[in-house]
């Protein structure tokens, strides 16, 4: 569902001096399966999403995407992926409901109304889909957001960090939200910083750092080859090349 | 207390701090009005004079009996009813003698007619001189209706603009800068919609706000003139009126929208967009100026042709075709703006990226600086150079190029943090270079009054543009120190040096030359030199871009100076001629040369 070979994209840094963001990154997430992508901050993860998400064109490297090249064809990937990220904002002056109408018929969806009310259940939210987004929580507004993203019902979901700033309680029913589509089917490529999600939520992680992959595979093979027990450890030893 | 202030001052230096590192703003909210109103001056008191010296060389036509003496501008017919003769236009202005002294008529709809009074008073003063004591009535055969609707359709292309730009300025930031700033852009180009139509889709909205308060404003200035100014507007003029502004509302909103794009915040939008607001309302303000009428020229002039063609409407004086023309060519101006805009807007870097100006000079980018010193040398120029100047020609010179050219060009490079020499390329150069330099200098004024020839043929110079320039009784040693050495040492190291230097820190070097050409030709801050300045402008850039350094395009500019202050010194009358065209040739041949 998602493969990405030797991807790289190169930015212009405040110093003016030109920066491979992403450096021939490689990785597969197939169906049935979440794929968490590790990194410290600046380590090309947020990039390499963007890039599959079609938001910016790779500068080298192919990607398919829900079965469709993302250079060749990123409308046809955008059907099929739901992407969301710290900057995907809420329109701050429609409700819930509008925002979730409004993006399924965008996405093609000629049963937008009932996705909307439909979705309004699935998380929690009908409470408060007559409430302009700008008065929701920082909680509403993420489980807002995530309805947002899988309005259209994608086989492929692009998650960058999407628990940052919600408390446990928002942050466990993504968790389901998740692990539910897993059982449906669904591919997902999911970015964090705490180790504790990937540990719970992932079958296989794609550690990355400068803009490469260092390390792939289940944590338990992870553990296996650093030696390490704790996965923070693991995952410092990882990206230090070092014990913690 | 004194906690207090120290906390105010420490606040108020960080919050310096922030804005000087935005040249953008800085450039925007400060020099650019300070420069542009002596600009614009300038240019329009030179558009004045060559229309006044225009008019005063067109003959008129007017009935007036022959024992009047009139001027050799003014061509006498007879004509059976003076008034009417007037008011529909079979003579300019008409003048009879009475028992009481003499009649006047005109009518001031028509500039040509004032023009006509203005000279046939003349005679008339005369004849009252020679008469003693007697009066001459006068008669404007514009009624008092036709003189409120002229100024009301002088007024109504500025109204509408204004609120046309309001309505639509506010919707534009919102909607595309505040969008990219709350994310929500993101949010939809993650759809499978397709990236232009997303833009496409702000871009209507813009166009239905603008629009929308367009029609709005026509229906209210139609109800005021109506009511209040006691003036029957046919509803058709009005609806006519809305019409013909309509792509105006389309030109104006893709700019908006372009310009709300590019911007990276609410903030730099609001510098961005403030010269869509300012440039459309001058030039819109032509509309109110009596002596500019709709021509097939002004007609195809952006925002100006369109605002004439309207008071033309509301004057009821229909001409189909111009009124036509008008409109398709703001239809043309307004295509090209969504064509372009829609390309700016639909580049990743621009609605997606960070694009703030101080993030542009932390990569290097100093182009917003170079126009910043561009309009800080305008302003020293204009307000300081030239008062000094008119004080003593000698010292006001000297002044000029060495007490603010020259450390503007050192201190902008050190200033920025730059290496001050190698910004502005104090570099020797081969001997060829040297060469090339002398070659260029010596038939650059060919090719410079070549270039004024082939301008004269669309713009003919008024007569008296050098007039007055350089004093007459200075010794030539002085005229080639203060004319010839100084500006060509000092505005080289402003313009070649510092400005090209920031310029070219982004994009090809052809490019910053043309750009430092352009600069250097407006900063003469006359309409008919600016071709000819600009070509030497091209000319030096390519000199310095060849020897890599901006030394040998001082010895250029020097010696380019320095011949026309020979000419000068010697009374040569200099033509243009095929001597003149021979050596322009010879200057862009020495700059093709290995």
């Amino acid at each position: 569902m998602i493969v990405a070979t030797a991807l790289r994209k190169s930015f212009v840094n405040a110093e003016g001096q030109p920066v491979v963001a992403v450096n021939g990154v490689s990785l597969e997430v197939g169906r049935g399966e979440i794929v968490g992508l590790l990194g410290p901050n600046g380590a090309g993860k947020s990039t390499t999403m963007r890039m599959l998400a079609t938001l910016i064109a790779p500068d080298a490297g192919t990607a398919r995407v829900a079965g469709h090249d993302v250079v060749l064809d990123p409308a046809a990937v955008r059907r099929g992926i739901g992407y969301l990220s710290a900057s995907t904002g809420l329109f701050g002056r429609l409700t819930p409901r509008e925002v979730l109408v409004y993006i399924a018929t965008l996405q093609g969806c000629t049963d937008a109304a009932e996705r909307a009310e439909a979705l309004l259940d699935r998380f929690d939210i009908r409470r408060f889909s007559t409430v302009p987004c700008d008065r929701l929580s920082t909680g509403m507004k993420q489980k807002v957001s995530i309805a947002r993203a899988v309005v259209h019902d994608p086989e492929v979901l692009i998650f960058d960090e999407p628990t940052s700033g919600l408390d446990v309680l928002v942050a466990q029913d993504l968790f389901s939200f998740l692990e539910d589509a897993r059982a449906r089917g669904r591919c997902i490529l999911y970015s964090t910083h705490i180790m504790g999600e990937a540990e719970r939520l992932c079958d296989r992680v794609v550690v990355i750092h400068g803009g490469v992959v260092l390390a792939t595979g289940t944590v338990a093979e992870l553990r296996a080859q650093t030696g390490r027990d704790r996965f923070e450890d693991v995952f410092v030893q990882l990206v230090r090349g070092d014990p913690a | 207390m004194k906690e207090a202030l120290r906390i105010l001052r420490v606040i108020l230096a960080a919050e310096l701090r922030q804005h000087l590192r935005d040249p953008l703003t800085l450039l925007l909210m400060v020099v650019v009005p300070l420069v542009v109103y002596p600009l614009l001056g300038a240019v329009g008191a030179e558009v004045v004079r060559r229309s006044q010296e225009r008019a005063d060389a067109q003959v008129l036509v007017v009935a007036i009996e022959p024992a009047f003496a009139i001027p050799d501008n003014l061509r006498r017919i007879d004509v059976a009813e003076l008034e009417a003769a007037v008011r529909d236009g079979t003579v300019d202005a008409a003048a009879r003698r009475t028992t009481e002294g003499a009649e006047l008529w005109w009518d001031s709809r028509e500039p040509d007619s004032l023009d006509a009074r203005a000279r046939l008073r003349a005679a008339l003063d005369d004849l009252r001189t020679a008469t003693a004591t007697r009066r001459v009535e006068t008669h404007d055969t514009m009624t008092k209706a036709e003189k409120t609707r002229q100024t009301a359709a002088g007024m109504l292309p500025l109204l509408l603009l204004f609120t046309l730009l309001t309505g639509g300025l506010y919707t534009a930031l919102d909607v595309v800068t505040g969008e990219k700033e709350r994310g929500t852009v993101e949010t939809l180009l993650t759809t499978a919609v397709d990236r232009r139509l997303v833009l496409g889709g702000k871009f209507l909205l813009v166009l239905v706000f603008t629009g929308l308060s367009t029609v709005l404003s026509g229906f209210s200035s139609w109800m005021s003139a109506r009511f209040l100014l006691d003036m029957d507007l046919p509803a058709t003029t009005v609806a006519l009126a809305v019409l013909l502004f309509l792509p105006m509302a389309v030109l104006l909103s893709a700019v908006l929208c372009a310009a709300a794009a590019w911007a990276s915040d609410f903030k730099s939008g609001q510098v961005l967009t403030m010269p869509v607001l300012i440039v459309p309302l001058l030039l819109a303000g032509a509309a109110l100026l009596p002596g500019i009428r709709l021509t097939a020229i002004t007609a195809v002039l952006p925002v100006t042709g369109l605002a004439l063609a309207l008071r033309e409407v509301v004057c009821e004086r229909v001409d189909p075709l111009l009124l036509t023309l008008a409109f398709s060519a703001h239809a043309g101006f307004a295509a090209a703006a969504l064509y372009f805009g829609s390309r700016l807007i639909g580049r990743e870097d621009v609605i997606l990226g960070s694009r703030g100006s101080s993030q542009r000079r932390l990569r290097g980018d100093y182009r917003a600086d170079a126009l910043t010193l561009f309009a800080i040398a305008c302003l020293c120029l204009w307000f300081l150079g030239q008062t000094a100047q008119a004080l003593d020609i000698r010292a006001g010179m000297a002044f000029t190029q060495l007490g603010l050219f020259v450390p503007l060009a050192l201190a902008t490079p050190w200033w920025l943090g730059l290496p001050v020499v190698g910004t502005l390329r104090l570099h020797t150069a081969p001997f060829r270079e040297w060469l090339r330099a002398v070659v260029v200098g010596v038939s650059m004024p060919g090719l410079a009054l070549c270039v004024g020839e082939l301008v004269g043929l669309v713009l003919p110079a008024p007569t008296s543009l050098f007039e007055g320039m350089f004093p007459d009784a200075m010794p030539l040693w002085q005229l080639l120190l203060f004319f010839a050495v100084l500006p060509g040492i000092c505005e080289e190291l402003l313009f070649r040096g510092a400005f090209f230097g920031l310029w070219r820190s982004r994009g090809p070097s052809g490019v910053a030359v043309v750009v430092t050409a352009l600069a250097f030709g407006m900063f003469h801050l006359s309409l008919f030199r600016f071709f000819p300045t600009m070509v030497l402008g091209l000319l030096l850039g390519f000199v310095s871009i060849r020897s890599r350094s901006v030394i040998p395009g001082m010895l250029a500019h020097a010696l380019n100076n320095g011949l026309a202050m020979v000419a000068l010194s010697f009374g040569w009358a200099v033509e243009f001629g095929w001597p003149m065209v021979v050596a322009g040739a010879v200057a862009l041949l020495a700059l093709v040369l290995p």
